[in-house]
């Protein structure tokens, strides 16, 4: 299943997520117009994401672990709001 | 090592980027001296972000219509319109000078050399975090930055005119409500030379008032120079290799 969610992060911008899951993550694309220092975290982030379970305990996981890297600096995109759109993308947001 | 100024003129959108990076790559390897650059955009571009899709951002066919290049930039940060603007890069060692090491903190000591112009050209414009100018207000200039191999890149816009139907005519929006809406909001909330100053301003005054503010707000004086002949033909090579090929722009 592939879904594109459009989330406004608290840190300020709108991300623009595309997962394709399959009881487990088989592609990530995080866009926007934010900036981390140095890109190649997005990349990585987006990597590590690869083949983890599709659900959300698993997703924060990585996410935890990947907002802990030493030196990462982002602006305009956080934690919650990367959260937030794995989450949409994954139909657990409330419908309500 | 004294920092030198490039005028590099109007240039292409691709090679405009590989030129940032080619100095980039120099000023690392020491080849080169820590660098400003003050520039212009033939055709006029689109650039986006390092993090943005090329075909969600931007109308591709009306871009090709118009003949507007585009153009993905190394940096992050959202989709510019590069027009009727005078554009600069400031190329420098992470210990260059006084450039504090914190990265909304080096933006203000850079953007600061811009404030410092637009005072000489009779406009009171001042920082506004993380990476904009602005001026009552209304934002007038837009930057960026990365930072590779212990270098800071940081490049950015002033606006000598502005149009925002034009430029969300060449952005992709949801719907056309959304561009109307977009179109009024960049109205209220973007300004430019002209529109401050109720005159046309000439690309070149401009430059030369940004490299005087840059000069007086660093306490420094530039060897106007130009890129070397090395320079540019890896700058030409880059140029083709990367910053003009689908494999880059599309890659998100």
């Amino acid at each position: 299943m592939r879904k594109k969610v459009i989330v406004e992060d608290p840190a300020g911008k709108f991300l623009k997520i595309t997962m394709d899951f399959n009881g487990e993550i088989n592609e990530v694309v995080i866009t926007g117009d934010f900036f981390a220092h140095p890109e190649e975290a997005i990349d990585e982030l987006q990597e590590n994401l690869r083949g983890v379970k599709a659900d959300e305990k698993e997703i924060r996981k990585v996410l935890e672990e990947f907002f802990s890297r030493e030196g990462l600096r982002l602006y305009g995109i956080s934690l919650e709001g990367l959260l937030n759109g794995l989450k949409e993308c994954l139909g657990e947001e409330d419908e309500n | 090592m004294r920092t030198r100024l490039l005028q590099t003129g109007h240039l292409s959108a691709a090679t405009n980027m590989a030129i940032d990076e080619t100095v980039l790559r120099r000023v690392a390897s020491g080849e080169a001296p820590p660098t400003f650059r003050l520039y212009g955009w033939k055709p006029p571009a689109v650039s986006i972000g390092y993090f943005q899709s090329l075909v969600e951002e931007v109308d591709l066919e009306v871009c090709e219509d118009r003949g507007v290049d585009v153009v993905r930039r190394i940096t992050g940060g959202g989709a510019v319109f590069h027009d009727a603007e005078v554009t600069y890069s400031a190329i420098v060692p992470q210990n260059w000078e006084a450039i504090p090491e914190s990265i909304p903190e080096s933006y203000q000591f850079i953007c600061e050399g811009i404030v410092e112009g637009l005072k000489d050209l009779g406009i009171r414009a001042h920082f506004q975090g993380l990476n904009d100018i602005a001026v009552g207000g209304k934002k007038i200039s837009g930057n960026a930055q990365t930072r590779r191999k212990g270098v800071v890149l940081q490049h950015g816009t002033i606006l000598i005119d502005v149009d925002p139907e034009k430029m969300f005519t060449l952005l992709r929006v949801p719907s056309e409500k959304t561009r109307k809406k977009l179109i009024k909001s960049a109205k209220e909330r973007v300004t430019s030379l002209n529109e401050m100053l109720s005159k046309s301003m000439d690309f070149e005054d401009v430059v030369s008032a940004l490299a005087e503010g840059f000069e007086k707000s660093l306490r420094l004086e530039f060897d106007r120079t130009q890129l070397t002949e090395e320079e540019m033909s890896e700058a030409d090579e880059l140029a083709e290799k990367k910053y003009a090929t689908r494999d880059w722009n599309f890659m998100r």
